[in-house]
């Protein structure tokens, strides 16, 4: 990371890489504080639990070329940069996997990237768990981006 | 005025039949074009068509025997939509369409058969024989919708499935029960079982043989686009032969295998394993080849079907009754196929349930055609009694009239009434100024080509590359601007690149072991690693990009 960079801000999706709008809304909010983006994508049990260990793994290689492909397509259209980037894909709950990244020094805010429920709980719960948890601001970043159907 | 007026009357020669074949092919290119305008599925303009013929007798004389129509237009139609399908596609539903194809068959054979058996009057086994025949769905039309209305891959895939399984179910039911019905055979359900599976899997098998044959030993070790093309016509026609006549082959008394099973399986292996041994060359040549050939055969089906129905010799006073019989019964037992076995389905494999609206495309994008239209015309050569014949012909001409030209017309309404057509007005755009940039960079390249070899002035060509560059520009930043308005289509495209650029490694790798750069084994290895990417893409598509609301829920 960069010395000159004031923090990090992680932006976590567990789905729907579609809501574009919703990185680049992140992307721009990092570049604005001039903080490093990390993009956490979580493959989450109810959606990805039946599959054996070998795919899990491939599915997450292929998701991170993927998402960095993204994000330097959204870095290339912005008209401000942000000095660092990095995705990181992980497996297993949100919850768990965000308080995890969340404890390294310097991250400074926590956006989520879907506004939506998951296995059964809303998203305004797990927003409130992962104040609790990690004792950072957590927000839905721009809840207004249409959902990908 | 007789149309081939050098033929003699009566007289089916050879030239006649040519001309007759040229005629269609004509009016098949012709509807073509005009159905661009009117928006009307091809088929469907075709079965009219032909039907309109029936009163022209002398314009086009073709006898194309039901044999000919099964053993000739019938494998290319069916190896033509298999090479298509992709296998990480149909395995992920592969449990719903065995159900609705195998079970689906099964129930429709025998309680459409017993409603025409108790209403209309006809012996049981030519009643089983028509509900066999009647079972088999043609997805032609129906497909064709998806594809211009951007249907999601997933229906298609289940639509198509389903029909190509359930046409060989079809067949091998059709088949024994017209068997049953000569003299000294009889039709016991156990004898039926066995031999259902007998014929289905050993058309399977022999399919699978041959299908890995060619994709193994021929296009992974050949690099020339006309062989590798020649290999799969003779892959198509050949497992249908084979399995047909496997008996005769291989000197097994009166052993028939299911041929339409044996194409549909070489389809399968040739299009998900075979393909990827060819160079992108040979890729391109055997793609075009084979959208050329369907068009072709499809065309011929369907003109040919409304050129056998003839019209002007139904009596429909007569047989109204029963046709209107036959249309309820199909409707009706489709109607408790897909919502009945969707129902079981989702409880067996709640997370892969077919959501609710594809099962309203699926009820009703059940359309008949050729394949029910060509076992019809089979009967013709049973044991069953004429007037029986006559009936079930004019009650499966019936149906299938109903089908093309009532829900063939409505099925994209539906589709929009739904909220399935998955190509919307933002999509359209940046399709649009997408289309624009390539023609655009292909009209510059043909200008510099010209300007390059001295045809127009370097000058001239210069200014206007100049020009083509100035609007490829403008429209570059229309789309990145349109891109910023709507992200989501940023994805949609990312995914499809990925996929492609996938693909062409794929092809690329098995460039470079056919030319010696690399051995066998780490080209294999490679291949592999690709192939598995691919299904990784696919689970992303899939799960990723549709998680918004959990598996289970999407359809409600």
């Amino acid at each position: 990371m960069s010395t000159d960079v004031t923090g990090e801000l992680i932006y976590v999706s567990w789905g729907g890489t579609g809501r574009g709008a919703a990185l680049r809304a992140a992307y721009d909010q990092a570049a604005s504080a001039g903080q490093s983006l990390t993009y956490l994508a979580i493959l989450d049990p109810p959606h990805f639990s039946d599959l054996d260990s070998g795919l899990i793994e491939l599915v997450a290689e292929e998701l991170d070329w993927l998402l960095n492909a993204h994000m330097r397509t959204v870095a290339e259209a912005s008209y401000q940069q942000v000095e660092s980037t990095k995705v990181v894909v992980r497996v297993g709950e949100v919850d768990d996997e965000v308080e995890a990244l969340a404890k390294a020094p310097g991250v400074k805010a926590i956006v989520l990237g879907a506004p939506v429920d998951i296995g059964g709980r809303s998203v305004h719960d797990l927003m409130g768990a992962l104040q609790t948890r990690t004792g950072l601001p957590v927000d839905i970043i721009n809840p207004d981006a249409p959902p990908l159907t | 005025m007789r149309f081939l007026a050098y033929a003699e009357a009566g007289e089916t020669n050879f030239l006649e039949q040519e001309l007759s074949v040229v005629v269609l092919l004509a009016v098949a290119a012709a509807m073509a074009i005009i159905v661009k305008r009117v928006k009307v599925p091809y088929t469907v303009a075709l079965v009219v068509v032909g039907l309109i013929f029936a009163f022209f007798p002398n314009f086009v004389d073709l006898d194309f025997s039901p044999e000919l129509i099964l053993g000739l237009l019938i494998p290319p139609l069916l190896f033509e939509a298999t090479l298509h399908l992709p296998w990480s596609k149909l395995k992920a539903d592969l449990f719903p369409i065995l159900l609705f194809a195998i079970g689906g068959t099964m129930l429709g054979t025998f309680a459409v058969g017993w409603i025409v058996w108790a209403l209309v009057g006809v012996p049981w086994l030519a009643a089983v024989a028509f509900g066999a025949l009647i079972s088999a769905t043609d997805p032609v039309a129906v497909i064709a919708f998806f594809k211009s209305l951007g249907v999601a891959k997933r229906l298609s895939v289940l639509v198509e499935g389903e029909s190509l399984f359930n046409d060989a179910v079809a067949f091998v039911a059709f088949t024994l029960a017209v068997s049953a019905a000569s003299p000294g055979e009889s039709f016991g359900i156990a004898n039926a079982v066995g031999d259902f599976v007998v014929v289905g899997g050993g058309g399977l098998l022999v399919g699978l043989v041959l299908g890995w044959f060619v994709s193994e030993v021929v296009l992974a070790r050949v690099d020339d686009a006309l062989i590798e093309t020649t290999t799969t016509l003779a892959v198509a026609y050949g497992s249908f032969l084979v399995a047909e006549e496997f008996g005769l082959i291989f000197g097994i008394d009166g052993l028939h295998l299911s041929g339409i099973l044996a194409v549909v399986a070489a389809g399968l292996v040739v299009g998900n394993s075979g393909l990827r041994n060819t160079s992108p060359t040979t890729r391109i040549t055997l793609e075009y080849f084979w959208e050329v050939l369907a068009f072709l055969v499809n065309s011929l089906v369907f003109l040919v079907i409304g050129l056998k129905i003839n019209l002007r010799e139904i009596d429909f006073a007569e047989n109204v009754v029963n046709v209107l019989v036959a249309i309820g019964a199909i409707l009706l037992i489709r109607f408790i196929i897909v919502y009945g076995f969707g129902a079981i389905h989702s409880r067996v494999q709640p997370s892969r349930r077919v959501p609710r609206p594809f099962q309203h495309v699926m009820y009703w994008g059940g359309l008949r055609g050729a394949i029910s239209l060509a076992l019809a015309l089979l009967l013709e050569e049973s044991d069953f009694a004429p007037e029986v014949v006559d009936t079930l012909l004019i009650m499966t001409f019936g149906v299938v009239l109903f089908t093309l030209l009532i829900q063939g017309t409505t099925i994209s309404g539906l589709i929009a009434r739904l909220g399935l057509s998955g190509i919307e007005e933002n999509q359209r755009h940046q399709q649009e100024i997408q289309a624009r940039i390539y023609s655009r960079r292909a009209g510059a390249a043909e200008i510099g080509r010209l300007g390059k070899e001295g045809v127009l002035f370097s000058s001239m060509a210069k200014a206007m590359q100049a020009t083509y560059e100035a609007e490829v520009q403008e429209s570059r930043t229309e789309l990145s601007e349109h891109f910023g308005t709507h992200p989501e289509l940023e994805v949609a495209m990312l995914l499809q690149a990925r996929r492609d650029a996938l693909v062409a490694e794929q092809s690329a790798i098995g460039e470079m072991v056919r030319s010696g750069f690399v051995s066998t084994d780490v080209g294999h290895h490679l291949a592999v690693e690709l192939h598995n990417r691919l299904a990784a893409l696919d689970l992303i598509e899939e799960r990723w990009e549709t998680n918004l609301k959990p598996p289970g829920k999407l359809d409600n």
